[in-house]
């Protein structure tokens, strides 16, 4: 089908691999967030703080400067996995939550609402791939902003600190990675759904953050008034809270505003929360619409 | 004499003999038009939702390009929709090319292709960045799926427009990227729903030329589904007319052209008994659908004159001659009739 020839023509050629579908649909998606240049900047942002604690680490360890600037260094607290959860992992989490909260919403809908269904799933891709293809972006971007980041601020500080310090806080790396994994799918799975249960990306952002924060003083109000931690099961903050107090390992008397919930609770309502989203999203993407 | 005469001179010719002769702007002659594969086969195929949808659907057809006909709410959309694994059947089967669309359903998707009937775009994109896309979904390579999409672009006629919004595009143009999107990858079968709607007759026109274009390139086999007569007879070789959820009627344009079955209808005055005869000594078939009223199919061999003399031999007046043929719509109206 040469351009000089304006004539139709068959293709016979080779064709990709049907896993590559999937990353057709990541790569369109990464690229489209990238049109936007607010979320260029604040994408640019995310990464300030890790830069600023890879400082911080530096002069921690760099007793002549500290002695220059006469700080008394018997007052510096120790850095470990308290230092970690609450400088880096934290505010990281609540850089994931706005940067999902700005994307998610955006990834699903407009494909439902201008029906570009039925030309996704007519070919060879189905509803799983799309998701994922879409799923991938946020990890991709939240693991960027989120444990990424933290691996080289970990082996800084074990480098610096020496003495076994890497070794002995080797589970920081893991909690890193499993924190922000369960943080970035659970979210990302509840902003698809609801975008495609609502399919207005600022409507479905409102009720995003509303979901969120209504569930959290919902289960707060719950558990005021029956006591126990059965409230804390709506409220994810609380369940992510206790799932990173766990694995950095954290002594709760540290943090002692931390929700008192079981880990396997904590585990199973991010489980519960993921499948639900997933499964509105497999009743609402679909090819065409019934009309009864 | 003067009275044939002036019979000839109010002669109402539809369509002369020589045009109706002549081989229509949709045949697609030059490629071989039958496969020994079924392109589409439904057997006892039936879809219900909250009611029945498609109520057991046989047909086995094998055309270059395959029209489903009928009036809104028939059940075209809903077969196009099935074809395409959308829909669940609820019981019996299809297959598309020989391959069971339940079993092979992933294979099937990997060579058809869809335009939908309804606006269906990617908000945000470039024409040819969403052609490239679909392209890619469809398993091309970045590279050759950039290639196809400026070409698919020139192709429809949208060359000028590419780089711009698709979300900009008028309602024609936005017909021809659904167009471009389907055809981009080069697909074995070509879904069309509704292609025309929506669009002037200048732009509905290209449309229909395209379509015609397609089949005859013989790459690609074309489904269409539409309620608009002209639309499937100018392009489809194959009908199935549709009537709530069933097969109403099963139509082969093609070799309906092919035998060429035109009918003469004649209107007379005077003998009217004598003149039926005579036809049929001429070898004709004749039926009489109506007073004062003869069809008549005129086999090989037997030209007007001869009818003129025979009517001169008899006394009889020809007041009326019309070549007609069984159109699409004559088709359509009966099978609508029917119950």
């Amino acid at each position: 089908m040469a351009i000089f020839q304006k004539a139709y023509q068959g293709y016979s050629g080779p064709l990709t691999k049907p896993m590559d579908r999937t990353f057709v649909i990541f790569r369109y998606a990464l690229a489209d967030v990238f049109q936007s240049r607010l979320f260029s900047a604040f994408f640019a942002v995310c990464f300030l703080l890790p830069i600023l604690l890879m400082c911080f680490i530096y002069v921690f360890y760099n007793l002549e400067f500290l002695v220059q600037m006469e700080v008394d260094i018997e007052e510096l607290t120790e850095i470990d996995g308290s230092f970690f959860l609450l400088t880096m992992q934290y505010p990281q989490n609540f850089m994931l939550f706005v940067m999902i909260m700005a994307l998610g919403p955006a990834m699903i809908s407009p494909d439902i609402r201008n029906n570009a269904m039925p030309l996704f799933l007519s070919r060879p891709i189905n509803k799983p791939g799309y998701i994922l293809g879409k799923l991938l972006v946020l990890l991709f971007l939240g693991s960027l902003v989120s444990w990424v980041p933290a691996l080289p601020l970990f082996f800084w500080q074990g480098y610096l600190a020496g003495g076994g310090w890497l070794g002995d806080n080797l589970h920081l790396i893991f909690a890193s990675i499993v924190t922000s994994f369960i943080w970035i799918v659970s979210l990302s799975l509840l902003s698809f759904a609801v975008s495609a249960w609502v399919q207005w990306k600022a409507v479905a952002r409102l009720v995003f953050f509303g979901i969120l924060f209504f569930g959290s003083a919902f289960g707060g109000v719950v558990t005021e008034i029956f006591g126990g931690s059965g409230g804390h099961m709506v409220n994810i903050f609380a369940g992510i809270e206790v799932i990173m107090r766990d694995l950095y390992r954290v002594d709760s008397n540290l943090l002692d505003w931390l929700a008192d919930m079981k880990v396997s609770y904590a585990l199973l309502q991010f489980f519960l929360l993921s499948m639900i989203s997933l499964l509105v999203l497999t009743r609402r993407i679909r090819a065409f619409q019934v009309v009864s | 004499m003067t009275e044939i005469s002036s019979s000839v001179d109010n002669l109402s010719v539809e369509d002369s003999p020589e045009e109706a002769q002549q081989p229509p702007e949709n045949t697609a002659a030059k490629k071989p038009t039958k496969l020994r594969v079924p392109v589409l086969e439904l057997d006892r195929l039936s879809v219900t939702f909250d009611r029945p949808i498609l109520d057991n659907l046989n047909a086995k057809m094998y055309g270059n390009c395959i029209g489903l006909l009928g009036p809104n709410g028939a059940g075209k959309t809903t077969l196009l929709n099935t074809l395409l694994g959308f829909n669940r059947r609820t019981t019996g089967r299809a297959s598309i090319l020989g391959h069971d669309l339940t079993i092979e359903n992933h294979f099937v998707r990997g060579m058809v292709s869809y335009m939908p009937e309804r606006d269906s775009f990617i908000s945000g994109m470039s024409g040819v960045r969403f052609v490239r896309m679909m392209a890619e979904l469809s398993g091309l390579s970045s590279k050759v799926a950039l290639e196809r999409a400026h070409e698919v672009f020139f192709y429809v006629g949208l060359g000028e427009a590419r780089y711009r919004n698709v979300e900009s595009f008028s309602l024609g143009m936005k017909q021809l990227v659904k167009l471009a999107q389907a055809i981009v990858h080069g697909p074995r079968i070509l879904f069309l729903d509704e292609p025309t709607n929506g669009l002037d007759p200048p732009a509905r026109a290209r449309m229909l030329q395209l379509i015609r274009e397609i089949r005859d390139s013989g790459d690609t086999q074309i489904i269409i589904a539409s309620h608009l007569l002209q639309d499937i007879e100018s392009c489809c070789d194959e009908v199935l007319v549709l009537k709530d959820g069933k097969v109403a009627k099963y139509c082969n344009l093609e070799e309906e052209r092919r035998s060429n079955k035109q009918f003469l209808l004649i209107q007379i005055r005077g003998d009217e008994q004598g003149f039926v005869e005579g036809l049929r000594k001429l070898g004709c078939e004749v039926a009489l659908p109506n007073r004062r009223r003869i069809k008549a199919i005129i086999p090989q061999g037997v030209e007007i004159q001869h009818l003129y003399a025979l009517a001169e031999s008899l006394s009889v007046q020809i007041r009326n001659l019309d070549y007609k043929r069984d159109s699409l719509e004559d088709i359509f109206l009966r099978a609508m009739e029917e119950d």
